[in-house]
């Protein structure tokens, strides 16, 4: 019988991504003062998986975080996916060419923090910009993006932080990790 | 925490500190393009120019001539017989409540309000 091979790599993405996606589910939840400000502790799976095993990991964690998290929520292809998904778009694009710069000059190279920083402010960015052009187009809304802006700063040096202390454990516990991914 | 801030880490954070402080100040700073721009020599009025009237002025202060070049609302130094060549390097000057200023020739430009509360006699 043929079955499809499934590479450790995929666990790690499947595994992570539900864990994304229920953070997503569970800050959906929570009641927030502005539309559009969320903690993003979602964004901490992204950036670990990012971090540990490179951007297209990250790729495929968001992603599906916003789909699967958009389905069973139900907010699937509604302004509110719309949202996150441009959010997510930019964000990733945000990260990418953040780790290419990094490697083209070393002895800049971003941490966790810096990824967590250009993750949010893009994330927001990209919502922003999705929230301008596909839903309110009046030029009323840029009163609110520096406060936006500034929550993104925050919440993304908070989850940078965060997920520095996710891959060092990580880091230390590898052996447990893949017998867990077996 | 904070042992793991690399350079990179706080060159990103200082360019988004700045980006954050740079929307505050496009979009809740409430600026104004001045019409005009009143020039000082040693702290005194010397004359208020109007922004939209093109021209080349030359400010005489204790050092020497100090050339002003208005062009399109805007307004710069384009030649100061100072040392580091600050005022110049400053560029145009247009929204209200802006100053350029040669210290060492002690010649200062403001840009003022469309507000007229403050004119020339508040000098």
């Amino acid at each position: 019988m043929a079955s499809i091979q499934s590479s450790e790599k995929d666990h790690i993405i499947a595994w992570l991504a539900a864990l994304a996606i229920t953070i997503h589910i569970i800050e959906s939840a929570l009641p927030t003062p502005l539309p559009g400000v969320k903690p993003g502790l979602a964004n901490v799976v992204t950036l670990v998986a990012l971090l540990s095993w490179g951007w297209r990991v990250a790729v495929w964690i968001s992603m599906l975080r916003v789909l699967v998290g958009s389905l069973l929520i139900g907010t699937f292809l509604t302004p509110t996916f719309f949202l996150s998904f441009s959010g997510a778009c930019c964000s990733l694009a945000g990260l990418a060419f953040v780790q290419v710069l990094s490697r083209k000059l070393p002895a800049l190279a971003a941490g966790p923090v810096g990824f967590g920083v250009v993750s949010a402010l893009m994330h927001m960015v990209g919502q922003f910009w999705a929230a301008y052009w596909l839903f309110i187009p009046h030029k009323a809304l840029f009163h609110l993006l520096p406060v936006l802006m500034t929550m993104a700063l925050i919440f993304g040096i908070v989850s940078g932080v965060i997920a520095a202390r996710v891959v060092t454990n990580l880091n230390s516990n590898t052996e447990s990790l893949s017998k867990i991914l077996q | 925490m904070g042992q793991k801030l690399t350079a990179g880490d706080r060159l990103l954070l200082v360019l988004a500190l700045m980006i954050v402080a740079s929307l505050y100040a496009v979009y809740w700073g409430g600026s104004v393009y001045g019409n005009q721009a009143v020039i000082a020599i040693a702290g005194k009025h010397w004359r208020t120019v109007d922004l939209y009237e093109d021209g080349i002025y030359n400010v005489k202060g204790p050092l020497g001539v100090s050339r002003l070049e208005v062009h399109e609302g805007r307004i710069r130094f384009i030649s100061s017989p100072c040392d580091n060549k600050q005022c110049i390097h400053q560029g145009w000057i247009q929204q209200s409540g802006e100053i350029v200023a040669c210290v060492p020739n002690t010649i200062s430009v403001r840009i003022l309000g469309p507000d007229p509360r403050f004119d020339t006699m508040n000098f």
